[in-house]
C-alpha cells in the first residue's frame, strides 16, 4: 500500500494532486478524507484547505522494492533490489535479493544476519498489508542465506561428531531461532544424535546429545 | 549523510494506517540519540506487533543505520 497526503481548495483539487503525486488514475486509488475544507468568510477569514489521503495498492514485488529500497537509501546505502516470485506447492513466495556495494554488505547484514532478519520481517509486514493471500518474503544480501546455511551445516556436524566421539553433549554457541531451527532440522537426518536447545533468549544455544546404546549388546537368544 | 530522523519515519510511516500522525521527536542525552516515535492510538500495534517483534525490528535496522555515523540511538514509541 503506498498513501499520499494532499491538501487542496477543495476535496477535488486536493484528490487530483495526489493522483499526480502518485502517478495513478483515480480508478486505482482509494481516497480518505482527513479534513473537509471551510470556506470562510469571503474566501479568506478561517478558511481551511481539504485534506486528503490517497493510497494505492502496490503489486506485492512493487511494494517490497519501494520498501525496502527506501529503507536501505536512508540508511545510507544504495542499493538494486532484484526481486523473484516463487511459487511452490501452490503458495507464492517472493524472494528479494539486495544488491549493493561490498563495503556496506555489513550494515545491511548486521552481526549473526540480525539486520537483514529484521528488514525481512517489516517486508513481510508491510508487504501483506490488505493483500488477501499471505506471500512469504525472503530478504538476502551477498548470497548470505546460502553461506550462513553452509557455514551452520559445518558447525552442526563438527558438534556431532564431537558428540559421538566423546559419548557427551556438546553445547553449540548461542544463535538466533531461525538458525536453531536450521540445526535441529539438518541433524534430524543422522540417528547417533539427538538436538535439544537450552538457556534464555538472546543466549540460547543447540544442545547435540548422542545416543548412545544402554550397555554392551546383549546377546539375542533365537528360538 | 544518513538522516536517521527520516528513516524512523520512513518505517514508521510503512506500517501504520495513518501516516499523516506519525511524529518524530530527536532528543541528544548525552552520547546517545533518543527518537520518540509517536502515532495514531489505533496504530501502536502496528508499530509494536506480536511480543514487540515489531518494534525491535525497528531498533535494529535504526540502530544498523546509527552505528555506521558512531552514534549510539534509541527509539522510544509513546502513545
Amino acid at each position: 500500500m503506498k498513501k499520499v497526503i494532499a491538501t487542496g481548495r477543495t476535496i477535488d483539487d486536493a484528490v487530483t494532486s495526489a493522483l499526480v503525486k502518485l502517478g495513478v488514475t483515480r480508478s486505482q486509488a482509494s481516497v480518505r478524507v482527513i479534513r473537509e475544507p471551510v470556506r470562510g468568510w469571503f474566501g479568506i477569514l478561517g478558511a481551511r484547505d481539504a485534506e486528503v489521503e490517497v493510497s494505492v495498492q502496490l503489486a506485492p514485488e512493487d511494494a517490497l522494492r519501494e520498501f525496502l529500497g527506501g529503507t536501505l537509501r536512508r540508511m545510507g546505502v544504495e542499493a538494486r533490489i532484484r526481486t523473484r516470485v516463487i511459487e511452490e506447492e501452490g503458495r507464492k513466495r517472493l524472494h528479494a535479493d539486495v544488491v549493493c556495494e561490498e563495503e556496506d554488505l555489513p550494515i545491511v547484514i548486521g552481526r549473526h544476519g540480525t539486520t537483514l532478519e529484521s528488514l525481512q520481517y517489516l517486508a513481510n509486514v508491510v508487504v501483506n498489508q490488505g493483500q488477501d493471500r499471505f506471500v512469504k518474503v525472503v530478504v538476502d544480501a551477498g548470497d548470505y542465506r546460502r553461506r550462513r546455511q553452509e557455514g551452520l551445516q559445518r558447525m552442526a556436524d563438527r558438534a556431532a561428531v564431537r558428540a559421538v566421539r566423546t559419548k557427551r553433549p556438546v553445547v553449540m554457541d548461542p544463535m538466533p531461532a531461525a538458525d536453531r531451527k536450521f540445526i535441529h532440522t539438518y541433524l534430524q537426518e543422522r540417528s547417533d544424535v539427538t538436538t535439544s536447545s537450552e538457556g534464555a533468549e538472546p543466549h540460547r544455544k543447540v544442545v547435540v546429545v548422542p545416543v548412545v546404546q544402554s550397555g554392551p549388546p546383549k546377546s539375542v537368544s533365537i528360538p | 549523510m544518513t538522516n536517521i530522523k527520516e528513516l524512523v519515519e520512513f518505517l514508521a510511516k510503512s506500517l501504520v494506517e495513518h501516516p499523516e500522525a506519525v511524529k518524530v521527536r530527536e532528543e541528544q542525552r548525552g552520547e546517545t540519540t533518543v527518537f520518540h516515535l509517536s502515532v495514531a492510538a489505533e496504530d501502536m500495534g502496528k508499530v509494536i506487533g506480536r511480543q514487540g517483534r515489531i518494534a525491535k525490528s525497528i531498533r535494529n535496522v535504526v540502530s544498523a543505520a546509527a552505528y555506521r555515523q558512531g552514534k549510539h540511538v534509541v527509539v522510544d514509541i509513546e502513545s
